[in-house]
């Protein structure tokens, strides 16, 4: 299908043709600077499909690649522990369940413990948890921009 | 439920839902805005955006519906969808808002270059999208029966209509100030009718757990999940987040990298939040509902237990508010994939104009109304629990190979996604199909993220190192600005 091919798109250039371009407008005609605030005309823009976007950094060098490298380690090697100790944590609460039966006679207020854990628990852990990585892995981009700055 | 008033409350939200998106029209012009917003959205405003787009029918209905039917296992459901925000934060937030891609496919070319892992990523998300929003249509037709006895199709009819407009008309500005609004909605319609059924109850003096007897083995509609398929859900609702299309292109409208963790600090705590609520409604269905999985409408208890403690007047219009925050759920989540479908279809086949949009939006809104009017569900959360299974078998390990390892190459990343989504895909219409396979092979395929993970991983590993790389040179430029702070 062509969907967006119909009608002149604002940016395009002149279409090859016998006609020569229509002569534009005098400059009084624009009505540019009216009293009321004219929003921005609806534009066809069209999305970069395919373009990457120009990149942000400088032209490579060894050692800006080396220091990269290493943020990039850093970063992963945070992420995977804190995971990996999320996950622990919760497969052993699975694994405890599940290999303990009678952990559920264990009641708080006719609430039993594993409703308690897995249904009020996890979540406080949770927010902690990830208050405590961005954080971290804050600092860690911090000390990049030390490093590359020098 | 007093039909009056139900329709009353889905009127009121849909039309404020429809008001917003329209107002945003104004401010919404070109196709960046339709896309991203601008990435202009505060990290408050975006979180609970996030919040109200993620917070489905299966949140809303069908965690309460199925800790009724299924009781303490249900609770893995909520933890494993607050949990996917965790790793979301770990490993994606802020490499993909610095990416600078706008969909997932974008991401995937940035990243591998070439059209063949930006055709077969965008296939997927559009498959994804369309099987995430047939559950949402489901519940909505199952609300709109239990409220007003109307036939299956008006409520998902009535569901996708609204969000067509609302994507039509605003875009994902608009669509930004919408879910917001529609979080915080969430909240209150389950939090106020909590407190008023809690207080009637302290009032006569009934114990609210039947003094404990709401804990014990569930009505026998579902057998537990086993320690296979505990973990299994688990892993593919950690994983199953990280490739929701819908959550992803959320991610775009954050400023820069660090805002994006921040933001996606807030979602967790704000999921935190709304889960305490769904649950404490389970529990008060296991007394007050405890006959609905017999009828096979689990998923709406939490729109009956109001009405069925209060009574009278008060149960009605409580009922309604319940009602509304329901909507509310079907509204978001739809019009969030809508969205993120449109833009990918309309990037991918119509160049992406803004018509090219428009016309996107119709069809990712129709095909999947027709898929839920072929198909029935009486276990929102179950179903799904299949997608996330299926999105983390494929999305889920482009994404993370794609954001860490200098690896990854494009025929891999194919290799991987077509072997997770075939895998995945054959074992949950097995299991559809085959309902009744005996235990070890029926828990492989109900739940096979365990295996279909690792699988799409090894496949993707594998083929990487056996093809070669773009040039070292386009990589660390990709690694750098993935990973490297703005300023």
């Amino acid at each position: 299908m062509t969907g967006g091919e119909d009608g002149p798109a604002p940016a395009d250039p002149t279409p090859p043709g016998p006609h020569p371009p229509r002569p534009l407008p005098q400059q009084g005609f624009t009505p540019t600077d009216s009293e009321t605030p004219v929003p921005p005309p609806r534009v066809r823009v069209t999305a970069p499909a395919g373009a990457l976007p120009p990149p942000r950094t400088r032209a490579p060098d060894p050692a800006a690649n080396f220091y990269v490298r290493s943020l990039v380690r850093s970063q992963l090697r945070l992420a995977v522990s804190v995971a990996l100790g999320f996950v622990v944590v919760l497969v052993g609460m699975a694994l405890l369940l599940a290999l303990w039966p009678d952990i559920h006679g264990l009641r708080l207020f006719t609430v039993p413990l594993p409703w308690i854990a897995l249904g009020i628990g996890v979540y406080p852990l949770l927010v902690v948890t990830a208050v405590l990585f961005n954080r971290a892995a804050a600092r860690n981009e911090a000390r990049y921009r030390e490093i590359a700055r020098q | 439920m007093n039909t009056a008033l139900s329709l009353a409350a889905i009127a009121a939200v849909c039309a404020a839902t429809a008001l917003i998106a329209i107002n945003g029209l104004r401010i919404s012009r070109t196709t960046d805005d339709f896309y991203v917003a601008s990435r202009t959205v505060r990290p408050w405003w975006n979180a609970s955006a996030i919040g109200g787009e993620y917070l489905s029918a299966a949140s809303f209905l069908g965690v309460a519906g199925l800790i009724v039917l299924a009781g303490q296992d249900a609770l893995w459901f909520p933890i494993g969808y607050t949990a996917g925000y965790l790793m979301l934060l770990l490993f994606v937030a802020a490499p993909l808002r610095r990416s600078g891609a706008y969909t997932l496919p974008d991401f995937a070319q940035i990243r591998l270059g070439g059209r063949a892992a930006r055709t077969a990523t965008g296939a997927l998300v559009v498959v994804v999208g369309w099987l995430y929003i047939v559950p949402q249509l489901h519940g909505a037709a199952l609300a709109l029966e239990i409220a007003a006895g109307a036939p299956g199709w008006a409520g998902a009819g009535l569901v996708m209509a609204v969000v067509c407009v609302t994507v039509l008309s605003g875009g994902m500005r608009s669509i930004t100030f919408v879910q917001a609004f529609q979080y915080w909605l969430k909240v209150v319609s389950l939090a106020v009718p909590l407190v008023f059924v809690l207080l009637r109850l302290g009032s006569e003096g009934i114990s609210p757990t039947a003094d404990g007897a709401a804990f014990g083995p569930g009505p026998a509609m579902m057998t537990g999940f086993g320690l296979y398929g505990t973990i299994s859900l688990i892993l593919a609702l950690l994983l199953g987040t990280l490739g929701l299309p819908h959550v992803l292109v959320r991610f775009y409208t954050n400023p820069d990298g660090p805002s994006a963790r921040r933001t996606t600090v807030l979602v967790v705590g704000l999921l935190s939040l709304f889960y305490l609520f769904p649950i404490a409604f389970g529990i008060l269905g296991r007394t007050f509902a405890a006959d609905l999985p017999g009828a096979g409408t689990a998923d709406a208890t939490v729109l009956l237990v109001p009405a069925r403690v209060l009574g009278g007047t008060a149960g009605d219009l409580l009922g309604a508010l319940v009602l509304g925050g329901a909507f509310a759920s079907f509204l978001s989540t739809s019009s969030g994939l809508v969205v993120s479908v449109a833009g990918v279809i309309s990037q991918g086949l119509f160049h992406g104009t803004v018509r090219g949009f428009r016309i996107a939006t119709v069809l990712s809104c129709t095909v999947p109304l027709l898929l839920a009017l072929a198909s029935g569900s009486n276990a929102l959360a179950g179903s799904v629990g299949a997608v996330f299974a299926f999105t983390a078998s494929t999305l889920c390990p482009l994404l993370l190979l794609g954001i860490w390892w200098r690896g990854l190459t494009s025929a891999g990343a194919v290799a991987g996604m077509v072997t997770g989504a075939l895998a995945c895909g054959t074992a949950l219409l097995c299991a559809a199909a085959f309902p009744q396979l005996p235990p070890p092979a029926g828990e492989l395929f109900s739940r096979p993220a365990a295996w279909t993970v690792p699988l799409a991983f090894a496949v993707m590993v594998g083929v990487s190192r056996a093809t070669r790389a773009r040039g070292e040179e386009a990589i660390d430029r990709v690694m750098a600005r993935l990973h490297t702070p703005e300023r």
